[in-house]
C-alpha cells in the first residue's frame, strides 16, 4: 500500500483504467469464446450424425453381397469429400475390419474406444490421439433386426479449435485499441486535474513560507456585477475581483440574503450566478483555499499583534520587577524559588538564575528560613493573606533593616493555590522617619506645654515681684531686710525674663516681615542661652557691626534660626569651647552677614552636602529631631538670604586663644538682603 | 484721687495692683468675675478701668468693648500675661489707651496709670 501511496495520481489513473479494460476483455472474451465453441461443436455433431447415417444406409446392400470393393469405395469417398473427417472404416457382425481408411495399419485400439450398446441407433466419443481431440461416431447396421455390421467415422475438432481461437484474437485486438484510447483520454484528463493541483500545491507552498497575498495580480474572470451589469458599485463584490461573490459578506443581490459563507451557500445554489460560474471541486477547493488564505492572513495578523501586545507587556512586566526596589519572589508548591526579580537576588548575594529551584534552606540561616517556610505552608494551607512588618538583624554588623512584607497566594484556573507571591519593601527609612516624627510631636507637645506654663507662671510671678517693691517702701533702706527684699525682686525680675523669653519661642502666630534690627535679633538670643552655655563652660563671643543694620524680617523665625545654630554648637563642644558671632554690614551690596562659628568636632566632608536636608542628623538617637537645620535653611530662603556651611574654620575667624579639647569647628554663614526702610508701623511706635 | 476698677481672674493680681495703687491714694475696687465688673461700671462714675485678657468666662477684649459701650469716656489699661500683636491691634482699635505686659513693675504701673490719668484731664 505505500507503495501504491507514492505512485503518481496520473500513474493510477492510467492503471485504475487499465485494469478495469483488461478484466472487462477477459470476462466478456471467456464468455463469448465459450458460447462459440458450444455452438460449433453441436454443429460439428450434427454433421457427424448425418454422415455416418448415410454410410449405414449405403452399406446394407455391400454388406449382404460382401462387395468389399463398394465398401472401399464408399469409405474413402467420404474422407475425401469432407476434409473434417480423419477416418472412417466398417465391422462385420463380429467385430472384424472388413475395410478403413487407414493408410499406415489400423490402430486396433480404436475398435474398443467406442462400443454400442445393445439397442442404441448411435454412440459418440471424444478420442485424444496425443495430436488432435477427434469426435468417434459409431452406428450399428441392421437387416431385419438382425445386426450384420458396424459403421464407424472420426470427425476432427482442430477446425472448431481454429474458429475459436480466431475469435479471442479479434476480441483483444478490439480490447487493445479501446484500453490505448482509454488511457489516452484519462492521461490528457489527469495532466489536466494534476496541473490544477500542482498550483493549488504551489499556492500552499507560498503560504506556508508566509506569503499571504492571494493572487494579486490575477483577476477573476466574470465576476457577478459583469454579467448582471447591475451597477450597484456600492456591493462589497465590486470591490473584491479576487473571490467569488459567494465568499463575500454582505453582497447586494436581491437573493443574497443576510448569511456569511458557508451559511450563504444555502441562498446561492438557486442563483444563476453561482450555476454559472462555479467550477468542479478542483476549483471549489481552489476558492475554498483562497478563503482560507485570507483568513488566515487576517488570524495571523491578529496573532502577531497580540504576540506584539504581549511581549511588550512581558519586557514592561519584566522592567518593573528589575527596576523595583521591592524584593519580589514566587515560590511554587515544593517550597522552591520559581521566579525572583533583581531586588531580591541582590539581596540574598546571588544572581536571579541560580535562585531558581532553590529553597529557603538554601538562602537564609535556619532560623529565617523556618519562618519564611511556616508562613508559605500556612498560606497554601488557608489561603489568608500574611500582612506584617518585621525586622531584620543581619549577621555581618550591618544597621538593622526593617522590611513591609505581603505574601499573597496565587490560583489557577480551578482555584487551587499553585504558588505565594511574596513582597517585601525596605522601611527602614520610614521607620527612622516616624520615630523622628514622633520625637518631633513630643517637642511639639513640649514647646506647647512650655508655652502654657510659661503663660501660668507669669501671674505669681508678677505678684511676688510686686509684693516685694510694696515692702521695700515700708522698711529702712538700711535694713539687712531692705537688702533681701532688693535679691528677691531681682530674682523675681530674672524668672520674669525667662519667661518672657520663652513664651516668644513658643509662639504659634505667624507674623509678617516687620522692621527689626537685625544685631538685636541675636543679641536677644544670646541673652537666653548664656547661662546654659557658662554651666557647660562655652563662652559667647559677639562682634556685631556697630551700625546697627535694620531689615525687613520676621523676629521670631530670624531668632529661632539663631537659636537653632547655637545649640547645635554648643552640642559640638564636649568640655567647654568657644562661641563667635560676628555681623558684618555690606552697603554696597546692601546684605547684612552673620557667622556663626564654633570651636566644635566639626562636620565630616561626607556630611557637608546633607546637613540640611530633613530629618539628617547625626546625634544620638532620641537626641533632636534632625529638623532644625532645614527649617532654619527654610527661614532663610524665606527671607530672600542664604545659608553655607564651612567645616574645619577658616583661618582667622577664631583668633582667642581655644581650649584644649577645640575641634576643627564650623562656620555657619548667613546673608539676607537689606529692604528700604518703610514707615514706621504706628503700632510699633506704641509698644 | 480717682476712682479705679481692676478685673482680674487671680484675685491676688487683683489685690495686689489695689495695694500700689492704693498708696498713691486712688480709690480701688477689684473684681474677678466680668459681670460684676461690668455691671459696677454701669451703675458707678468709674475713672480707669484695668483689665485682663485671660478671664473665666470672656476675654478682656470683649469687656472692653462692653465697658465702651457703657462709659464711653472710661480710660482703659489692658494689662496682659500672654501678650499678642493680634490682641494688641484690637484693643488700642476698641480704644484701650495702654497695653502693659505681666510682671509689670511698680513703678511702671504707677506711672502708666498717671500718663492715662493726667491725660484725660
Amino acid at each position: 500500500m505505500n507503495l501504491l501511496g507514492r505512485l503518481r495520481f496520473r500513474t493510477k489513473i492510467n492503471i485504475g483504467i487499465t485494469v478495469i479494460v483488461v478484466m472487462t476483455a477477459l470476462i466478456l472474451a471467456m464468455f463469448v469464446t465459450r458460447m462459440a465453441s458450444d455452438a460449433l461443436v453441436q454443429e460439428a455433431r450434427k454433421r457427424g450424425r448425418v454422415l455416418t447415417g448415410n454410410l449405414v444406409l449405403r452399406s446394407v446392400d455391400p454388406l449382404l453381397s460382401v462387395d468389399l470393393l463398394q465398401l472401399k469405395t464408399m469409405v474413402d469417398e467420404i474422407t475425401e469429400v469432407d476434409s473434417d473427417v480423419v477416418y472412417a472404416f466398417i465391422e462385420d457382425e463380429r467385430g472384424r475390419i472388413l475395410v478403413h481408411t487407414f493408410s499406415d495399419g489400423f490402430p486396433v485400439e480404436l475398435i474398443n474406444a467406442n462400443k454400442v450398446q445393445s439397442g442404441s441407433r448411435m454412440n459418440i466419443v471424444t478420442i485424444d490421439t496425443g495430436k488432435e481431440k477427434i469426435y468417434d461416431f459409431a452406428a450399428p447396421v441392421y437387416l431385419v433386426g438382425k445386426k450384420i455390421g458396424t459403421v464407424r467415422l472420426g470427425l476432427s475438432r482442430t477446425k472448431v479449435q481454429q474458429v475459436t481461437n480466431s475469435l479471442i484474437l479479434a476480441i483483444s485486438m478490439l480490447t487493445g485499441l479501446a484500453l490505448a484510447m482509454a488511457v489516452l483520454v484519462s492521461t490528457q484528463f489527469a495532466k489536466r486535474i494534476t496541473a490544477r493541483i500542482g498550483m493549488l500545491r504551489e499556492h500552499a507552498e507560498n503560504l506556508v513560507k508566509g506569503n499571504l497575498v492571494v493572487n494579486r495580480d490575477k483577476k477573476t474572470v466574470n465576476t457577478c456585477h459583469e454579467i448582471r451589469n447591475c451597477g450597484k458599485r456600492d456591493c462589497p463584490a465590486w470591490q473584491d475581483n479576487l473571490r467569488r461573490c459567494w465568499y463575500i459578506s454582505g453582497t447586494k443581490c436581491p437573493e443574497c440574503g443576510e448569511n456569511n459563507y458557508p451559511d450563504k451557500l444555502t441562498n446561492c445554489r438557486n442563483c444563476d450566478i453561482y450555476i454559472n460560474s462555479s467550477g468542479d471541486e478542483i476549483q471549489e477547493l481552489t476558492e475554498t483555499f483562497d478563503v482560507m488564505a485570507n483568513t488566515l492572513k487576517y488570524h495571523i495578523e491578529d496573532l502577531e499583534t497580540a504576540q506584539k501586545n504581549i511581549l511588550r507587556q512581558q519586557k514592561l512586566l519584566q522592567t518593573i520587577l528589575s527596576v523595583s526596589p521591592d524584593q519580589v519572589s514566587l515560590v511554587g508548591t515544593d517550597l522552591t524559588y520559581m521566579a525572583v526579580n533583581a531586588a531580591f537576588a541582590r539581596s540574598c548575594g546571588k544572581k536571579e538564575e541560580e535562585i531558581m529551584g532553590m529553597r529557603d534552606e538554601d538562602l537564609f540561616n535556619e532560623e529565617i528560613s523556618n519562618k519564611r517556610k511556616q508562613e508559605v505552608i500556612s498560606i497554601f494551607s488557608t489561603g489568608k493573606i500574611i500582612n506584617k512588618e518585621n525586622l531584620y538583624q543581619p549577621e555581618d554588623g550591618d544597621p538593622a533593616q526593617w522590611f513591609h512584607t505581603i505574601r499573597v497566594p496565587v490560583y489557577d484556573e480551578d482555584q487551587n493555590i499553585t504558588g505565594v507571591l511574596s513582597t517585601a519593601r525596605d522601611i527602614t527609612e520610614l521607620k527612622s522617619y516616624q520615630s523622628q516624627l514622633i520625637q518631633s510631636q513630643k517637642m511639639e507637645s513640649v514647646g506647647k506645654l512650655a508655652g502654657g506654663v510659661a503663660h501660668e507662671i507669669n501671674t505669681p510671678l508678677g505678684i511676688i515681684l510686686g509684693y516685694a517693691q510694696l515692702l521695700q517702701e515700708d522698711v529702712d533702706p538700711e535694713s539687712q531686710i531692705y537688702a533681701d527684699l532688693g535679691i528677691m525682686e531681682k530674682q523675681a525680675r530674672f524668672c520674669r525674663k525667662i519667661v518672657a523669653d520663652l513664651l516668644g519661642f513658643s509662639r504659634q502666630t505667624t507674623s509678617d516681615k516687620i522692621e527689626m534690627c537685625f544685631n538685636n535679633s541675636i543679641l536677644e538670643v544670646v541673652q537666653l542661652v548664656t547661662h546654659t552655655f557658662k554651666l557647660e563652660n562655652v563662652s559667647i563671643i559677639t562682634d556685631l557691626d556697630d551700625r546697627y543694620p535694620i531689615i525687613q524680617g520676621d523676629p521670631e523665625k530670624l531668632k529661632q534660626v539663631w537659636l537653632n545654630l547655637l545649640s547645635n554648637a554648643l552640642e559640638a563642644m564636649n568640655g567647654g569651647g568657644i562661641v563667635k558671632i560676628i555681623t558684618r554690614l555690606d552697603t554696597q551690596d546692601m546684605t547684612i552677614t552673620a557667622f556663626f562659628a564654633d570651636s566644635g568636632y566639626g562636620i565630616a566632608k561626607k556630611n557637608l552636602n546633607s546637613i540640611f536636608d530633613p530629618f539628617f542628623s547625626t546625634k544620638p538617637v532620641g537626641k533632636g529631631t534632625g529638623l532644625g537645620l532645614s527649617v532654619s535653611f527654610g527661614i532663610i530662603e524665606d527671607h530672600g538670604g542664604k545659608i553655607s556651611v564651612t567645616s574645619p574654620l577658616p583661618e582667622g575667624i577664631l583668633e582667642e586663644e581655644l581650649p584644649e579639647e577645640a575641634g576643627p569647628g564650623t562656620l555657619f554663614t548667613i546673608t539676607l538682603p537689606l529692604e528700604p526702610g518703610k514707615e514706621k508701623e504706628i503700632l510699633s511706635s506704641e509698644f | 484721687m480717682s476712682e479705679i476698677m481692676v478685673l482680674d481672674d487671680v484675685v491676688d493680681a487683683g489685690i495686689l495692683v489695689k495695694r500700689i495703687l492704693e498708696r498713691k491714694g486712688h480709690k480701688v475696687i477689684v473684681f474677678t468675675n466680668e459681670d460684676e465688673a461690668i455691671s459696677y461700671v454701669g451703675n458707678n462714675n468709674v475713672d480707669l478701668a484695668i483689665l485682663d485678657i485671660k478671664l473665666s468666662k470672656m476675654t478682656g477684649v470683649d469687656v472692653l468693648a462692653a465697658l465702651k459701650q457703657s462709659q464711653a469716656s472710661i480710660k482703659v489699661i489692658m494689662l496682659t500675661g500672654y501678650p499678642t500683636l493680634e490682641t494688641a491691634r484690637e484693643c488700642m482699635r476698641l480704644g484701650a489707651d495702654e497695653y502693659c505686659v505681666k510682671p509689670i513693675d511698680k513703678e511702671e504701673l504707677e506711672i502708666k496709670v498717671a500718663e492715662v490719668l493726667e491725660k484725660n484731664s
